[in-house]
């Protein structure tokens, strides 16, 4: 199995997570927030597949492919939010 | 130094609770409600990382589009039609920092204990003695014997329909009786009848051009991990609220007269109650089957049991569909998916409308 | 395929490298630059070069395991379909982002050298 030098490269992810959380919690403004959970969401798709390649059990994939779909939505929301616009126009 | 390697997975979980404790203290005491909610996302993320790790991909598979997709959406639509700031005073400031400071203790103290225990024990990660029930359970539903099993090499949904086929069952019942009462509050409410267009509705040029092209792959997506339910890690609900991302994509992105041109609610509800009705033959196709040959058969029964020797074909022609379980996946997305889909095209009907309807009902 | 798997899994922890040092410049710049706008920079190393490429590698090194058998294809292939659709999914998240927060004023752009679309929608070149 090659699979387990991988675990050298999580903890640089982790760091990465935790500087995102701490920007997330911080945010000046409400942008910044929703800017540091989509990178949050996207190392945590990342961090999905790194696992699932590492914990040897590929059928649990699946959930990356939802997360990423989901963080994007929650692009959509806020930015429609943010607009001054009615929420279905 | 490898040793150390290994103890990753702990770690992850360990900032993941301490990340997650955080968030939803802040979602508390937070004043600004938008604020509140994207704490409550930040909260669901780490949630489903947690239930990741844990080896739940199915729980994952229907927590993070529920968290971190629909309840941010209902509450943002509902924070704007009311209003954005909390009415009540705040909690003192040394309160809420001596608060934060015993949680963050308490879940750096546990996150210890669990790297202590497994310095301990050395087990691998996740630990691979199962406790008897377990056992049980795997060795029913994994075993390849069509008088025990349900023929699916994914046991979550063997159990969830095989074994706790009316708990599904009324879980979808109370999600139809929910829609219907939301249905019930809109009963004068119409989405009004306005021509779509392309330069003044709706959101930027490159949002709607990538959505467009985005969308047929989410469909293909949601449908393979609906129809794959009894195979691998997902099943009806979790592709259905998978596809509901799209509905909600091309009311936000476009707008809502661009999504009446594909379904109208009337649409939504008939193919909601075909889902239904698909639920209630995959539960009674065996029995119905039973009493018209003439031999002993269950209501939520799949494969032939010792007493009950007829049972639906577990494949066809080579490829498993594992009896009711497809049919019932099936049916469970159409049903999860149109209810969703009724949800948001009653939510996003303008402000204006709304109103004109209930002053007609004051008068 | 025996051949090609060294080759594959090399190429796949160079990538999975990659994304490693990615997610931690992004990290420090997420948190040391100035506005929202500037942050944009580093959301957009974090989303492709942090985690678009590594799911690439990951993808790679799955396809060269044979203890997997011909599940990996799976994993293969549902990192790829994952991959496709953060390639195309992050940059217009972080677009109608953009575009939201200049026009409705929610960020501030405090440290402010030149703002050309300012200028454009006071001609009235530009509408909202």
């Amino acid at each position: 199995m090659t699979v387990e030098y991988l675990v050298y490269f999580i903890p640089f992810y982790i760091v990465g997570l935790v500087l995102y959380i701490v920007r997330a919690l911080k945010g000046p403004t409400l942008p910044d927030m929703v800017l540091a959970i989509d990178c949050m969401g996207y190392v945590l798709a990342a961090l999905l597949v790194i696992f699932s390649l590492y914990l040897g059990s590929p059928l649990i994939i699946a959930c990356a492919i939802v997360l990423t779909l989901w963080i994007y939505a929650l692009d959509v929301y806020m930015s429609k939010y943010l607009e001054k616009k009615e929420l279905g126009e | 130094m490898s040793d150390l390697y290994s103890l990753t997975p702990y770690v992850v979980l360990a900032v993941s609770a301490l990340a997650s404790t955080i968030a939803v203290y802040l979602a508390i005491i937070e004043r600004d409600l938008i604020k509140a909610v994207l704490y409550s996302a930040i909260q669901s993320t780490f949630y489903a990382l947690i239930f990741y790790l844990l080896m739940v991909p199915d729980i994952v598979l229907v927590y993070i589009p529920v968290a971190v997709g629909l309840l941010p959406a209902i509450l943002i639509i509902a924070v704007k039609k009311t209003e954005k700031y909390e009415d009540v005073g705040g909690v003192p400031r040394t309160t809420s920092i001596i608060v934060l400071l015993s949680v963050t203790v308490f879940t750096l103290i546990a996150g210890y204990l669990l790297v202590v225990s497994h310095a301990i024990t050395f087990d691998v990660f996740p630990s691979l003695d199962a406790r008897l029930l377990a056992k049980w359970f795997l060795a029913t539903t994994l075993w390849w014997n069509r008088l025990f099993s349900s023929m699916s090499p994914e046991a979550v949904t063997a159990i969830v329909w095989d074994y706790r086929g009316l708990d599904t069952y009324f879980e979808t019942s109370v999600m139809y009786l929910a829609i219907i009462g939301a249905l019930a509050i809109a009963r004068y409410l119409d989405i009004p009848r306005k021509e779509y267009r392309e330069d003044v509705m709706g959101m930027s040029i490159i949002g709607k051009m990538s959505t467009r092209v985005i969308m047929p792959m989410i469909i293909i997506v949601a449908i393979s991990i609906a129809l794959h339910g009894h195979l691998t890690p997902g099943g009806g609900f979790q592709g259905g609220v998978t596809g509901a991302v799209t509905v909600s994509l091309l009311i936000f992105i476009f707008s809502v007269y661009f999504a009446t041109r594909f379904f109208k609610i009337s649409i939504a509800i008939l193919l909601r109650i075909i889902g239904l009705a698909g639920i209630v033959l995959s539960a009674t196709i065996v029995a119905i089957i039973g009493f018209l040959i003439g031999q002993p058969a269950y209501i939520f029964q799949n494969q032939p049991k010792i007493i009950a020797q007829i049972g639906l074909p577990y494949e066809i022609g080579g490829n498993l569909i594992s009896g009711t379980l497809l049919l019932f996946n099936t049916s469970e997305f159409l049903a999860v998916l149109m209810g969703f889909a009724i949800l948001f095209l009653l939510l996003s009907i303008p402000e204006e409308n709304v109103l004109e309807v209930i002053k007609g009902e004051v008068e | 395929m025996n051949l090609l798997n060294p080759v594959l899994t090399i190429i796949g922890y160079v990538l999975v490298g990659i994304g490693a040092f990615c997610q931690v410049v992004a990290g420090i710049g997420m948190n040391r630059f100035p506005n929202f706008f500037v942050r944009l920079h580093a959301a957009t190393i974090c989303a492709i070069g942090g985690s678009f490429v590594p799911i690439i590698g990951c993808s790679l090194i799955a396809l060269s395991i044979e203890e997997f058998g011909v599940i990996r294809f799976f994993l293969a292939g549902a990192g790829f379909v994952t991959a496709v659709f953060l390639l195309i999914l992050a940059p217009v998240g972080s677009h109608l982002l953009a575009k939201a927060a200049y026009f409705s004023k929610a960020a501030v752009l405090y440290p402010k050298a030149v703002d050309l679309l300012e200028e454009d929608v006071e001609r009235g070149e530009i509408r909202e």
